[in-house]
């Protein structure tokens, strides 16, 4: 016997409002650098807001947010060990990441 | 659907908005009438003692806690010590996993998830517990051969 499909349209919306919200913080953090940089409560946020958004990614239907949220948090964990020394390089890969992710939710 | 299921209790611990919001579309689907939340694993002691939920549905990544220690917390005390608990994470090594488990933990879901099996996660297992309740026998063990 199958399943009915779970109609999700009316929470999917919500979702994609919330993603955005989160994105554009990210963005400020990753804008002003320094938080980032000292360890301070910015590195959490942006660990935090990538680990939700890697969890909710895929369970609404965006596995790309998934796969591009686990890359940002694998660095910002690498940051937390100092297995990763937090230059421009890094700040350019997060960047160019959380644009990625802005783009999921453009259209 | 069972009015017995309707009548189940679940608590989530879960500080994710958007989670949460899927958790609780989940079970609006499978009719379950009181659902309570929380994004705070600290308030999950008190609240599971006051409401006696079914079924928590438990986060390991939280703001204020950590949800292991709030799972241990949970199945050291004798009032909340048989209250099934599954952990729903993003946390993925085997050693969480186990960790999870050995504590207690009834089942251990990995975000993300598909939305579609967690939701049978969550009718099964408290169709399980209505046939508990009532004596008869689980449709997965009816249909069941001699093993």
């Amino acid at each position: 016997m199958s399943e009915p499909v779970l109609d999700m349209s009316e929470i999917i919306d919500l979702y994609k409002e919330d993603a955005r919200g989160m994105i554009a913080r990210m963005q400020d953090v990753l804008k002003t650098w320094s938080g980032i940089v000292s360890g301070s409560d910015a590195r959490k946020d942006l660990r935090r807001w990538s680990h939700q958004l890697r969890g909710s990614g895929r369970t609404y239907g965006f596995r790309s947010v998934t796969r591009i949220s686990k890359a940002i948090e694998k660095i910002v964990i690498a940051l937390e060990s100092q297995r990763l020394t937090a230059d421009d390089r890094v700040r350019q890969s997060l960047l160019r990441k959380v644009s990625l992710l802005e783009s999921v939710f453009k259209s | 659907m069972s009015g017995l299921v309707y009548k189940r209790r679940v608590l989530v611990c879960e500080d994710d908005p958007a989670m949460l919001r899927i958790f609780r579309f989940l079970l609006q689907q499978q009719g379950i009438g009181n659902i309570f939340t929380t994004p705070k694993g600290e308030a999950v002691p008190g609240i599971a003692v006051r409401e006696k939920p079914d079924l928590i549905l438990l986060d390991l990544m939280l703001p204020d806690k950590d949800g292991l220690t709030v799972l241990k917390e949970l199945k050291s005390a004798p009032t909340t010590c048989d209250i099934p608990v599954v952990v729903v994470s993003g946390k993925e090594s085997e050693q969480q996993i186990s960790q999870a488990l050995e504590a207690g933990a009834l089942d251990y879901v990995i975000k993300p998830f598909d939305p579609a099996e967690m939701g049978l996660r969550i009718r099964n297992f408290l169709s399980s517990l209505d046939a508990a309740a009532t004596g008869a026998t689980p449709p997965d063990a009816a249909a069941g051969g001699p093993l």
